[in-house]
């Protein structure tokens, strides 16, 4: 019996447990929640703040230099502000997939978009955090600034455009909590 | 007539409680018309209980038992692996086609699965009575880790990439992965500790795990699913709308590129 493949075999086992438990909290989290279960918990994000960065990205005018990295960093609620769009990217989607009770083409679509706006917003969060953690910040922290305002502006549209043709009775509510 | 076989009580129990679950789950998959999207895990159950009979009968022979069980060990690792893939491709192929990165993300997964797997297998050295049985754990080990992180990965996957589960699926794959991690919990304990008194007490734990995952899926596939019928007209305008904003998504990723780049 040697310990070497005890403490390789145990970690594996424990590794595969944890992703596991991780994996299984991710598919069943958002499921089976109502409507009203979503929206309390959704994070309030900064609007004004989001949409000054996103728009810059997403409809340039003259001076695109005009807001500095460290504004956007503000702009978006620093730390704070991304972990929180991290967080409501999934619950966003949920509530449009939600929407499907009402208008099933268009909101299997609209998730759809979605969804793909929170990959490309995940993946710019990723980046952050990666340089956070080897504490640098390279010349591309303001594109990745960037990508997560406009990914999370684009679906906090499109979530907001869906409910307002589909459900106008909720779209208050919504847009209050986002 | 049973126990002058050398099986105790609990080894018939298990084997009447095994068969009984699995051609209860086979009616119900059969019966329930479940078979249609899930024709590898019907195969795989329906294989099950035909392999239950089998063995039972060919249990007093001990060379024509030991053949017919290595055989259907084979088949069955095939139709695991086939599950698997058949679970991924009802969940990454939402609208018929695969979601945008999902694919090469799972197989990568599958491929460090597949390497952590030979890995462990390699380094095993369990100890058993003959070479023989020492590599009979030995891959018993690696079939099982295999189906195991490969299954994990498919929810990994999924987390990742925001996709959705419908109820069967979302049955299928949690009893799989559940039965699965225990059961590759239970054959690393055989490659540390070997064939010793503790390994039959170990393979009890194993056979349980297997038949509360049959029973939950018993449950599961008994229910029916939430109606979600789609004209073949949607169909294939969601598959249409699908391809053009996979083209979208791509033209968006390669402009953002070339101006980063500029």
């Amino acid at each position: 019996m040697s310990l070497p493949y005890l403490i390789v075999a145990g970690g594996t086992v424990l590794a595969t447990g944890a992703t596991l438990l991780w994996s299984m909290k991710g598919v069943t989290q958002l499921r089976d929640k109502e409507w009203d279960d979503l929206l309390q918990m959704l994070q309030p994000v900064h609007f004004r703040g989001l949409e000054l960065v996103a728009l810059d990205h997403i409809d340039p005018h003259g001076h695109q230099l005009q807001i500095e990295p460290g504004d956007m960093w503000a702009l978006l609620g620093g730390p704070e502000g991304l972990r929180r769009m991290k967080q409501n990217a999934d619950i966003m989607i949920a509530l449009a997939a939600y929407a499907s009770r009402w208008n099933m083409v268009e909101a299997a679509i609209v998730a759809e978009r979605m969804r793909q706006d929170a990959i490309m917003l995940k993946r710019a969060l990723f980046r952050i955090k990666f340089d956070a953690t080897l504490h640098r910040r390279p010349i591309r922290f303001p594109f990745y600034l960037h990508q997560v305002a406009s990914s999370y502006y684009l679906m906090l549209r499109r979530l907001l455009c869906l409910y307002e043709a589909n459900h106008a009775g909720l779209h208050p509510r919504l847009a209050a909590a986002l | 007539m049973l126990l002058a076989m050398g099986l105790t009580w609990k080894d018939v129990a298990l084997w009447i409680a095994g068969f009984s679950a699995f051609a209860a789950l086979f009616a119900v998959l059969i019966g329930k018309k479940r078979a249609r999207q899930f024709p590898f895990f019907a195969t795989l159950i329906g294989f099950d209980a035909l392999q239950n009979i089998v063995l039972f009968f060919a249990f007093k022979d001990q060379s024509l038992y030991s053949y017919a069980f290595w055989i259907g060990q084979a088949i069955e690792f095939v139709l695991q692996i086939a599950v698997v893939v058949e679970i991924a491709r009802q969940v990454f192929r939402p609208f018929g086609r695969w979601a945008s990165g999902a694919r090469s993300f799972w197989v990568a997964a599958c491929g460090i699965s597949l390497v952590a797997a030979l890995g462990l297998t390699f380094i095993a050295s369990p100890h058993a009575p003959t070479y023989t049985w020492a590599w009979v754990i030995k891959g018993k080990l690696f079939a099982i880790m295999l189906t195991c992180m490969i299954s994990i990965a498919v929810l990994v996957t999924a987390r990742q990439y925001g996709l959705a589960w419908r109820n069967h699926v979302i049955g299928l794959a949690q009893g799989w992965t559940m039965w699965a991690f225990i059961t590759f919990v239970v054959e690393t304990f055989h490659s540390y500790l070997g064939y010793t008194t503790l390994y039959q007490r170990l393979q009890y734990v194993g056979d349980l795990a297997n038949l509360v995952a049959l029973g939950f899926w018993i449950f599961i596939f008994w229910q029916e699913e939430p109606s979600r019928v789609v004209s073949p007209e949607r169909h294939k305008f969601l598959v249409e709308q699908q391809r053009q904003l996979g083209y979208y998504v791509d033209k968006l990723v390669s402009r953002s590129d070339s101006r980063r780049s500029s």
